[in-house]
């Protein structure tokens, strides 16, 4: 998948598919093998490790122990839907629905789980409803894209505000604190020092790459962000895909939300305040390249987790609180800037 | 023929949806049309007539500008934090370093060939971080002594000053649109980009141009906001970027570009403050009115968008 000839990618995509278990397996393999795959990785990792160092220089207390649990502890939600999120980016599409799917599905969750509100107790139950939500509004978003073919921008950003329209309807009298034993006890439960949090973060990025890498699903988002006409011109039916990509993407926006939630302790509909331009420059500065066809989870997952250093090392050094969106900003169009530089000299029409 | 009965339609379908609107409403209730509430209505009206404006200019040529609700925010925040420097003309200076920096944004998506979104969704992020920092995330009064917010807080003859501005620009814009080089140029970059390229029009001009316009609308929608609350707060504008984008494509401009206009961005304004009047008088809790702004934008966009001149849709 790492051709730059659409040809040949899509000629991997149908031989994936089509070949025999044996090929395919040993194909699969040689993913463990490919250089290219460390090479990606190694970027994000040079930077971490450079970017830490440095800070530890400037500060002297960057490298503590508890200092660096506090970056991972911080860096597992926006892991999560930077992870997330790369299902979209990948095809070329954005979704910027993150933060009004979080709302309602914070929303849902605390009011269905036991709670100082009202006399629900679904338990389990309940935050399978809350995610259910959030897929919802990711197949929503997707169908308006795929098959009423409208631009993923304006159809996501339309979603965005009526999930914080949503969760402001949903919002009680009063803040619905959650008492619910279990949904409680991710954030609070430690293993090893880490909350549980960190290991669903890694969980779930880990699997996001796996789908990435090893379904068809993976590969068909991989080939529309690379050359989509191509795929559709070849009778492949690419809508449901697309479809999927979003529902993905929202899924763990929602999974994101009930972490926060948990650490909370209450349904709150501002929980995903923040988090989009994180997750698109956490993306970004992974790999992944907005006009779609590279990029991965673990990728944008260490983006997530570059940003942390970055913030936390900044207020070490004593920039506050509020540069984080400025760095995010700056770092979206930093990257974007320098990865597009050897493709300006074309004619290409950019909207 | 039925091209052309398509392209009336199109032009004069939201101006009837907007008298209807306001038609429906005076029904339900009468008190909406007396002068005082009209009055009312403009002073809260003129911020999001402003941003629409701003917004359908990078539209029409196919781009679009997500950062116009930042640049409103931190106007407002800047109109604080530089009066110590610049008196009295604090927020004239604003406004100018606003077009600068429109400016720059357009010249950095042409030049650069990115995506205007993603160019404006990043400077969306630079600008809401700014305005908390520089404001430190707290509201200020606004200074007295600004000469621009003081005229802008008045009226003349009962007419607020913020009408009669906006009156201005759209009649100055509108004048540029018709009579320059530059006006058929925006939409020939809309209509059909490369052949207009081939034919000479010169895009960086053209997209520096439009950006400015947009950022420069968008400084003058924090400065109405500021005069109407004489506060300026770092998340003055922050739900009005839905609410511009409403406002375009309601008027009936497509966001595939090329089609619109500033009739159409007067009306889609027009109609999207007199939706949250709506909203007032059917009693939807004002933070529920994003679900009817969210939707309201997906139809209006479902309606008007060209699919076959956006070819691959992402």
């Amino acid at each position: 998948m790492t051709t730059s000839d659409p040809t040949a990618r899509v000629a991997a995509v149908s031989e994936g598919s089509g070949g025999s278990a044996r090929n395919g397996l040993v194909a699969r393999l040689s993913f463990l093998r490919n250089h290219t795959v460390w090479s990606r990785l190694g970027g994000p990792l040079t930077a971490l490790v450079v970017l830490a160092v440095a800070f530890q220089l400037i500060s002297g207390s960057f490298l503590t122990v508890a200092n660096l649990r506090s970056v991972v502890e911080a860096a597992a939600v926006p892991a999560i839907v930077a992870a997330g999120i790369s299902f979209v980016l990948i095809m070329g599409a954005i979704d910027l629905s993150m933060e009004g799917v979080m709302a309602t599905a914070s929303m849902v969750a605390a009011l269905l789980v036991a709670n100082g509100v009202n006399g629900n107790h679904y338990g389990v139950l309940g935050l399978l409803a809350a995610l259910l939500v959030s897929v919802g509004f990711g197949l929503f978003s997707g169908v308006l894209n795929a098959i009423m073919r409208m631009p993923s921008l304006i159809v996501t950003l339309g979603t965005w505000f009526i999930g914080l329209g949503l969760a402001a309807v949903l919002f009680p009298q009063r803040v619905p604190q959650i008492k619910d034993g279990l949904f409680l006890a991710i954030a609070q439960v430690r293993i090893l020092d880490f909350s549980l949090t960190v290991y669903i973060a890694i969980a779930m990025v880990v699997l996001a790459q796996l789908v990435l890498t090893f379904t068809r699903l993976g590969r068909m988002i991989y080939a529309i962000g690379g050359e989509e006409l191509l795929l559709a011109a070849s009778g492949i039916a690419v809508r449901r895909y697309k479809i999927a990509a979003f529902a993905l993407s929202s899924l763990f926006a929602g999974i994101g939300s009930l972490l926060l939630s948990a650490q909370l302790g209450s349904g709150n509909t501002d929980i995903g305040s923040g988090h989009l331009f994180p997750a698109v420059s956490a993306s970004v500065l992974g790999g992944t390249v907005l006009t779609g066809g590279r990029g991965g989870a673990v990728q944008s997952a260490l983006g997530a987790l570059i940003l942390e250093v970055l913030s936390n090392g900044l207020i070490q050094i004593g920039a506050g609180p509020y540069t984080r969106n400025i760095i995010s900003g700056a770092i979206i169009l930093a990257a974007v800037a320098i990865g597009g530089w050897n493709r300006r000299a074309m004619l290409r029409v950019v909207k | 023929m039925i091209g052309d009965r398509l392209q009336l339609i199109r032009s004069f379908a939201p101006l009837a949806f907007l008298i209807l609107l306001v038609a429906a409403s005076a029904v339900i209730a009468p008190g909406v049309l007396q002068p005082d509430s009209i009055i009312g209505f403009i002073s809260d009206a003129a911020p999001v007539i402003a941003l629409v404006i701003g917004g359908t200019f990078p539209i029409l040529a196919g781009s679009i500008d997500l950062s116009v609700a930042g640049v409103a925010s931190v106007t407002g925040v800047l109109v604080v934090v530089l009066n110590p420097v610049f008196g009295p003309w604090t927020s004239l200076v604003v406004v100018l370093v606003a077009i600068l920096f429109g400016a720059m944004q357009g010249f950095v998506h042409t030049w650069l060939q990115l995506p205007s979104f993603i160019v404006s969704l990043a400077t969306l992020s630079i600008l809401s971080g700014l305005a908390l920092l520089l404001s430190n995330a707290t509201a200020e009064p606004v200074p007295s002594d600004d000469i621009l917010v003081g005229i802008l807080g008045n009226s003349v003859a009962g007419i607020p000053n913020t009408a009669i501005l906006l009156v201005l620009i759209v009649a100055v814009l509108r004048l540029a649109m018709r009579f320059t080089r530059f006006g058929r140029d925006v939409y020939a970059l809309g209509s059909g980009e490369r052949a207009a390229l081939m034919s000479g029009v010169n895009g960086f001009v053209t997209r520096t141009l439009l950006f400015a316009i947009s950022a420069g609308c968008a400084a003058i929608a924090g400065l109405f906001l500021i005069s109407v609350t004489s506060f300026s707060s770092p998340t003055l504008a922050g739900n009005l970027l839905l609410l511009s984008i409403v406002g375009v494509v309601l008027g009936g401009t497509a966001i595939s570009g090329g089609v619109g206009g500033l009739f159409a961005a007067v009306v889609g304004g027009l109609i999207t403050a007199w939706l949250r009047i709506v909203a007032v008088i059917i009693g939807v809790a004002p933070t529920a009115q994003n679900i009817i702004f969210g939707l309201t934008a997906l139809i209006a966009v479902a309606l008007t968008t060209e699919r076959k001149k956006l070819g691959v849709i992402k």
